[in-house]
C-alpha cells in the first residue's frame, strides 16, 4: 500500500476490511471486522477514528475480543487471577506458570465508555452507594455484580497501601460481597535516608534496601499463592523465564513508542498507542499474542517512518500525555485539535521499563514494583514525566484528571508547576469522564489553545 | 524543645514523648476547602494548613492511612521538617507489622533529628505505662461524660498528653443513645454534640477517627516489660480499627460489638467530601450494624447548619 495513512471511521472500517481481505490479509482466529464489536455492543466505536492498517485492526480486535478470551481460557481449564491495582508486575508472576491466566479486572473502567453506559455498571455502582464521586474503576464493581464481562476470577489479589484511595475501597466492597482477595502491601516509595543503601530501579528512581526487601516478601506471599492455585511451584527459574518474556514484550514496545513519539511525521495515531502501551500491563490476557500484535504495529511504523508518513499532521504539536483517559475519544480529540503524542505517563511506567535479568527474580519484580510512579511523590513522578518530556522533545502537556480519582486531586497542581519551572512548556489540566461527548466543546477549547500556544512558541523560537 | 504535631491516631504518642519532646495531636479547627473542585480532602488541606502557618518550628508527622494525607504532605513548605510515617493498610501479616515497627524507628531517628533523644528502656516503660493509665481512666470515664464533655476529654488528652480526666459526676445526659462514626471531626464540630442532645439525643458511641475508636488498647505490663517497642507496635498497629485498613473487617466486628454492648439505637455517619475510604463503607455499616443510619453533613467550616440541626432532629423522632 502506497497511500497514505489516514484515520478512517468505523463504517469506513469494513470497506477497508474487505479490501484487506482481498489483498490476502491473514488474521488471528479472533480476527474479523471491527463492526461486530459495535453490534455486540460496544457502541463507542462508531464514534472513534482509527488508524486504518492491518496492524492496527489485529490491535483493535485483540483488545475488544479479551473477554471471549477469558472465557475460553476458563473453559479449557486455565485459572484466571484478577490481578488488581499493581499494575504490570504481578501479571509477570502468573505468566510465569503454563496453568495461569493474568487480567486486571480494573480495565472494567473502560467498559461505560465503550459500552455507552448501556452496560449499565456504573448505576449497579451507583445502587451500592458509589456514585460518580468516585473514579470510573467503580465499574469494577458493577462487572462483578452483573458477571456479564469477564469470568470470576479464581483468586483475586490487590495492593494496597500507597494506592488510590478509590479503588482500595472499591476492591475492599467487591471483597465484603463475598470476592476474597490477596492483600498485599505497596510502602510509599520514599528516597532513602542519611546512612541507607540508595537502590536504583527501573526507571530511574531509588528506593532503600529495607522498603525492597519488605515488598520482595510480600511478593513471595504472592508467589506462594499462586503456587498454590496452579498446584506447582513457581519456582525461580519459572519467573526468571516469565521475566524474560515480560522484558520481549517491554522491549517491543519500548521500539514502537520510541519510533512513534520520535519519527517527524507521527507514524501512528494517540489512541491506537494508548491501546499498545495498555498492552503490557497484563498482556491482554495473552502474552505471547501481544507480542505478536507489537511486532504487527512495529512493521507497520517501520515502513512508515522510513516513508515519512503517517496519519497525523506534520506539522502537529508534540504533546505528553499525563494519566490515561477514561473516553477513548479524547486521545482523537488531540490530534483533532492539532497535537500528536510525543511521550506519555499512563500511570503505569514501571509497566513499560525492562525488568532486571540480572538480579534473583523475586528481588527484581519488588524493584520493579517499587518504581509505579504513582506509589511515591507525585515530586518524583513530575522529575520522571520532566526528564521523559525533555528527552522526547515536549511542546506542550496535557495532565488528564480521572474524576474522582484521589491522586488527582493534588498531583497535576506539582506536576504542572515542575513542569512548568524546568521546561517552560505551557501544561493544560483536563478531566476526562467515561463519555465526554457533552464536554467535548471544553476538552476541544483547551486542547486547541494548548496547541496554539506551542505552536506560537515555536514560532517564535521559544523551545 | 522541638513541638510535633500530626493527626493520626497511629503515630503513637508516648514515643515522641519518650523522646524528649513536646507533642500535640492536632484537631484542626476548621477547612477552607479551597481546592473541594479538585477533589482534596478537607480534612488533609486543613492540616497542610496548619503546617504551613507554624511559625514555631514544630515538625509535623504525617502518616500514610489515606492517599489524600500521603500526598498532602508534599505541600508542607519544606522550612518546616516533616516527616511522613507508613503505616501498612494490611494487618493480618507479620511482615506488615514488623514493617510499622520498623517505622516507628526510623521515626525516633527523625524524632532524634529535630532535638529529640533516643530514650531509654526505662523511660520509655514510664511514658507509655503513664498514657496507657490515663487512656485506662478515659474509658472508665466513658458512661458518667456527656457525648460532647467525652469528645473533649478525648481531644485534650491528644492535645495536651496526660492529665486528669474528668470525675463526670452528674455530667450524664438521657436521650435517644447514638453512635457517631466516620471520619475524623474538626474542633468546632463539637457542637455538633450540643445540638443532638438538644434534639433528644445521647452521644454514647464516638466511633470517628477523632474519638475513642482510635484510642489504643490497653497494654499488658509483662508486654511493657518484656519488649516496649513490641507493645507499642500492639496497642496502636493491632488494636486499633479504620476504614483504611484491609481487610477492614475488624473495624465492623468493633463497631457491631461496641454497638451492642451500649444498646445503640441509630446511626449518625461523618464523612468529608472526597474521603473515599470511609464515605465508600456507609451502606455497608448501614447493613452490617441493622440501625436506623443517618448521613450527618457536617459542614467544612465546622458549624452545624440549620439543615444538619433539623435532620438530626427528624432523626430522632423517628426513633423516639
Amino acid at each position: 500500500m502506497n497511500e497514505k495513512p489516514k484515520k478512517i471511521s468505523l463504517a469506513a472500517w469494513d470497506e477497508r476490511y474487505e479490501t484487506l481481505r482481498r489483498g490476502g490479509l491473514r488474521e488471528p482466529s479472533y480476527g474479523g471486522s471491527l463492526s461486530r464489536h459495535r453490534a455486540d455492543g460496544d457502541y463507542r466505536l462508531d464514534k472513534l477514528e482509527y488508524d486504518g492498517s492491518a496492524a492496527a485492526l489485529r490491535l483493535w480486535n485483540f483488545l475488544l475480543t479479551e473477554e471471549d478470551r477469558l472465557h475460553e481460557a476458563r473453559a479449557t481449564g486455565k485459572i484466571l487471577v484478577g490481578t488488581m491495582k499493581d499494575l504490570g508486575t504481578v501479571p509477570v508472576m502468573v505468566y510465569s506458570s503454563p496453568d495461569l491466566i493474568a487480567f486486571y479486572p480494573d480495565g472494567a473502567w473502560w467498559i461505560p465508555c465503550i459500552m455507552e453506559m448501556s452496560a449499565g455498571l456504573l448505576d449497579v455502582a451507583a445502587s451500592m452507594g458509589v456514585d460518580e464521586s468516585w473514579c470510573p474503576a467503580r465499574a469494577v464493581l458493577g462487572a462483578f455484580q452483573t458477571q456479564a464481562h469477564f469470568p470470576i476470577p479464581d483468586l483475586l489479589t490487590c495492593s494496597v497501601g500507597a494506592v488510590c484511595d478509590d479503588f482500595s475501597g472499591i476492591a475492599q466492597r467487591l471483597e465484603a460481597l463475598g470476592h476474597p482477595i490477596l492483600w498485599w502491601e505497596m510502602p510509599h516509595r520514599r528516597k532513602p535516608g542519611a546512612g541507607e543503601e540508595a537502590v536504583p530501579l527501573p526507571g530511574g528512581f531509588t528506593a532503600p534496601r529495607d522498603q525492597i526487601a519488605f515488598v520482595q516478601s510480600e511478593l513471595e506471599r504472592v508467589r506462594q499463592a499462586l503456587s498454590e492455585l496452579a498446584g506447582s511451584a513457581l519456582d525461580d527459574s519459572a519467573l526468571e523465564a516469565g521475566i524474560r518474556a515480560a522484558n520481549r514484550v517491554r522491549g517491543l514496545l519500548g521500539e514502537l513508542r520510541s519510533l512513534v513519539f520520535t519519527a517527524e511525521v507521527c507514524p501512528l495515531p494517540a489512541l491506537e498507542m494508548m491501546i499498545a502501551e495498555m498492552l503490557a500491563i497484563h498482556f491482554c490476557s495473552d502474552r505471547d499474542e501481544t507480542a505478536a500484535v507489537l511486532e504487527g504495529l512495529l512493521g507497520e511504523v517501520h515502513q512508515r517512518v522510513d516513508a515519512g508518513t503517517g496519519p497525523v499532521s506534520g506539522d502537529a504539536a508534540r504533546v505528553f500525555w499525563v494519566n490515561p483517559v477514561a473516553d477513548l475519544r479524547v486521545m482523537n480529540l488531540l490530534e483533532t485539535c492539532g497535537g500528536r503524542l510525543c511521550g506519555t505517563d499512563f500511570m503505569f511506567c514501571h509497566a513499560l521499563d525492562e525488568i532486571p535479568e540480572d538480579l534473583p527474580p523475586l528481588e527484581a519484580l519488588a524493584r520493579t514494583a517499587l518504581a509505579d510512579p504513582m506509589v511515591g511523590s507525585a515530586r518524583d513522578r513530575a522529575e520522571r514525566v520532566c526528564r521523559d518530556a525533555r528527552a522526547l522533545g515536549a511542546e506542550a502537556m496535557v495532565v488528564s484528571r480521572i474524576p474522582g480519582a484521589s491522586h488527582c486531586a493534588t498531583e497535576g497542581r506539582i506536576i504542572g508547576e515542575k513542569v512548568g519551572a524546568e521546561l517552560g512548556i505551557p501544561v493544560v489540566e483536563i478531566e476526562v469522564p467515561p463519555l465526554s461527548d457533552a464536554i467535548t466543546p471544553t476538552l476541544e477549547n483547551r486542547l486547541e489553545a494548548l496547541v496554539e500556544t506551542a505552536h506560537a512558541r515555536r514560532n517564535t523560537g521559544t523551545l | 524543645m522541638t513541638t510535633v504535631r500530626y493527626v493520626s491516631p497511629y503515630v503513637p504518642a508516648e514515643w515522641i514523648a519518650a523522646h524528649g519532646l513536646r507533642l500535640e495531636r492536632l484537631t484542626p479547627r476548621a477547612a477552607e476547602m479551597r481546592h473541594a473542585h479538585t477533589g482534596e480532602c478537607c480534612y488533609a488541606e486543613a492540616f497542610v494548613d496548619l503546617a504551613n502557618a507554624d511559625t514555631s518550628g514544630a515538625a509535623f508527622v504525617f502518616a500514610t492511612t489515606c492517599d489524600q494525607m500521603r500526598r498532602a504532605s508534599e505541600f508542607v513548605d519544606t522550612a518546616s521538617p516533616a516527616f511522613v510515617l507508613n503505616v501498612p493498610a494490611t494487618w493480618q501479616t507479620v511482615a506488615a507489622r514488623n514493617y510499622y515497627r520498623t517505622e516507628l524507628e526510623r521515626l525516633g531517628d527523625f524524632l532524634v533529628s529535630v532535638g529529640g533523644t533516643p530514650p531509654e528502656r526505662g523511660r520509655l516503660i514510664e511514658v507509655i505505662a503513664e498514657y496507657d493509665a490515663v487512656r485506662r481512666e478515659l474509658r472508665a470515664a466513658h458512661g458518667r461524660l456527656s457525648g460532647k464533655a467525652y469528645a473533649e476529654a478525648i481531644l485534650a488528652f491528644h492535645r495536651h498528653g496526660p492529665g486528669p480526666v474528668d470525675a463526670g459526676v452528674g455530667n450524664q445526659a438521657d436521650g435517644v443513645r447514638l453512635a457517631l462514626v466516620g471520619g475524623p471531626l474538626f474542633e468546632s464540630h463539637l457542637g455538633v454534640f450540643d445540638g443532638i442532645e438538644q434534639a433528644g439525643g445521647r452521644v454514647v458511641l464516638d466511633a470517628t477517627t477523632t474519638g475513642e475508636r482510635t484510642l489504643p488498647g490497653a497494654i499488658l505490663s509483662e508486654d511493657l516489660e518484656k519488649d516496649p517497642l513490641d507493645a507499642l507496635v500492639g496497642a496502636y498497629f493491632d488494636t486499633i480499627p479504620d476504614a483504611f485498613r484491609r481487610p477492614n473487617t475488624r473495624l465492623f466486628d468493633w463497631l457491631e460489638h461496641e454497638c451492642q454492648s451500649r444498646q445503640v439505637h441509630g446511626i449518625l455517619f461523618h464523612a468529608y467530601p472526597w474521603c473515599d475510604l470511609w464515605r465508600i463503607e456507609a451502606q455497608r455499616i448501614r447493613a452490617r450494624l441493622g440501625l436506623p443510619f443517618l448521613e450527618l453533613p457536617l459542614g467544612h467550616d465546622g458549624t452545624p447548619d440549620v439543615r444538619t440541626t433539623s435532620r438530626v432532629q427528624a432523626f430522632l423522632e423517628t426513633l423516639a
